[in-house]
């Protein structure tokens, strides 16, 4: 899949942009601060409906202007599709082909992209939220369904919550929908992490030979006797019910799964030196690659945000096989030192210029 | 500095509170209703006065009446034997347009949410029970909406029915007739797929 042409409209330092993509590398070349970073956000705001650096909207609008527009022209197998994003007081409308969208979970799965940027640290290093957030984008944009159990899970462990933080009573009617979603949604992440687990062992093995690399799901799920899941669940929240009064919140269920992520047996969000953060990372982004590759029968596109301060040598390396003609990639630089031959647009203030 | 002289900017402001009218509408509306012929605005102001006194629930099931019955309770060719548990009055025009239905109906007027406070004790539920103790209906069918809301407020409902009725049964959620599957949304194709019959 390429993104063939990208609009913007006063979105973070850009009043007016325009640009049109090569389907192999483009770089995006330019000092600090001057707008590079926030054209791979634009493009992943597209993705996925979120910003992998805020998650107030509202910050992504221009400093005094009121809305911000993003569009983009995209080929997916043999067709072409748009996509067209307005957030204006508060609210964000979609537009796909031309045509207004119901929801905003319909943007998932139409411009498939795999992003590396500074803040990918975080999923190594950071709290099992952060994990549980790229595991969700990332299912989601695989299997639509996926989103509204997700959605409707949030929503009735919020009502729960609330009915016990308000002296509890029957929860019985909440605890149906709970076990009923919450099941939908660990049954799709044990799915995925497994596949997830495979792919990025052997990627990892090609990075750092000699060491293992283990993703495991780590969630309640493993505790459900198979073919009576849901039994269990049930039974699970009952015990908890007297833990859950004193904490006033539901202690068990999907919004407290985490993926552990362990080299040779070792926690790597304690022990992982800088240079095994980064193969985990690149292991991992190339495990969904293969993983979006597979499911949607395209490659998705690359945007790498600054690859030179995130990847050593040795991941620079396995990361190349990437950087072909097949697979489109929109890459930050700060200067043309060791940059390879494609389109180049050089951001200065705002402004883009394609040389 | 006001724009507006305090009467229309407290009229914009009761209209901006209906619901589906924004700052834009009320304006316009207020506007509207000020210039030209004012009677019709009288007798706006008039129906609204009239509705307010002399509009208020049926006894027996929550609807909007004008009498201590509404027409439908009070209608003797309806079979009182199965009661249509609702949310709000504008769900029995819903139904009733289909004429599909000839039961009577409940009006909760409301769905559970302890987000916005609201529990099982402020709806219509506990009049509901002791309906069914009393009337003894047959079957009971549960229209609230299909959201997470909806949901819990029928399975409470069921909950506390049981024993009391023969049957409990929940509308079914799925493809809008007439339309082509290709437009239906996957979660409402699941659920149609879940919800199927013997054919």
């Amino acid at each position: 899949m390429y993104i063939e042409e990208l609009n913007i409209r006063c979105f973070r330092n850009y009043g007016l942009a325009r640009l049109h993509f090569d389907r192999g590398i483009n770089y995006i070349i330019g000092g600090n601060a001057q707008g590079k970073s926030n054209l791979i956000e634009a493009i992943y705001y597209l993705s996925t409906g979120r910003s992998f650096r805020t998650n107030r909207i509202a910050n992504l609008v221009k400093w005094g202007t009121p809305a911000f527009q993003l569009k983009a022209g995209i080929t997916r197998g043999a067709g072409i599709s748009s996509i067209g994003l307005l957030y204006q007081i508060g609210r964000t409308y979609l537009t796909l082909d031309g045509r207004r969208a119901r929801r905003m979970g319909e943007l998932l799965g139409i411009l498939n992209a795999i992003i590396f940027c500074p803040e990918d640290i975080y999923i190594v290093k950071g709290s099992p939220y952060i994990r549980r957030r790229l595991v969700d984008i990332h299912i989601s944009q695989l299997s639509p369904l996926y989103l509204g159990s997700l959605v409707r899970y949030g929503r009735v462990l919020r009502q729960r919550n609330e009915a016990i933080r308000r002296g509890g009573g029957r929860l019985s009617h909440w605890d149906r929908q709970l076990v009923e979603n919450g099941l939908e949604v660990m049954r799709a992440r044990a799915r995925y992490i497994e596949r997830l687990n495979a792919l990025a062992q052997e990627a990892y093995g090609k990075i750092r030979p000699g060491e293992g690399l283990l993703m495991r799901y780590k969630s309640l799920y493993s505790d459900l006797a198979p073919g009576k899941e849901e039994r269990c669940y049930h039974d699970g929240l009952r015990s908890a019910r007297v833990h859950d009064e004193k904490m006033k919140a539901t202690a068990v269920g999907p919004h407290r799964d985490d993926i552990v992520i362990t080299i040779d047996g070792r926690d790597a969000r304690c022990f992982a030196s800088d240079g095994q953060g980064r193969s985990v990372i690149i292991a991992l982004k190339m495990a969904q690659f293969m993983l979006v590759k597979e499911v949607a029968g395209e490659a998705p596109i690359l945007l790498v945000d600054d690859p030179l301060a995130e990847l050593d040598a040795g991941g620079r390396g396995a990361v190349l096989p990437f950087f072909t003609e097949r697979v489109q990639c929109i890459i930050t630089a700060t200067g043309e030192d060791g940059l390879l031959p494609g389109k180049r647009f050089m951001v200065k203030a705002g402004s883009i210029e394609d040389v | 500095m006001e724009i507006y002289p305090p009467p229309l900017r407290e009229l914009i402001n009761e209209l901006k509170r209906l619901p589906g009218i924004g700052p834009r509408s009320a304006e316009r509306i207020a506007f509207h209703l000020l210039s030209g012929d004012r009677s019709a605005a009288r007798r706006l102001a008039g129906a609204v006065v009239e509705a307010v006194e002399k509009i208020g629930y049926c006894r027996r099931c929550f609807n909007f009446t004008e009498r201590d019955l509404c027409s439908i309770c009070s209608d003797p060719g309806r079979n009182g034997r199965t009661i249509c548990v609702v949310e709000q009055p504008t769900d029995i025009i819903a139904i009733e347009k289909t004429h599909g239905f000839g039961g009577l109906y409940h009006v909760i007027s409301g769905k559970i949410s302890p987000l916005d406070g609201i529990e099982s004790g402020d709806l219509k539920i506990p009049q509901l029970i002791e309906r069914v103790k009393r009337e003894k209906p047959a079957e009971i069918i549960l229209a609230t909406s299909s959201d997470v809301e909806g949901e819990a407020t029928s399975l409470f409902i069921a909950r506390e029915l049981r024993g009391h009725v023969a049957k409990i049964s929940r509308i079914a959620h799925g493809i809008p007739v007439g339309s082509s599957l290709n437009f239906a949304d996957e979660i409402t194709l699941a659920r149609a797929m879940e919800g199927r019959r013997e054919f």
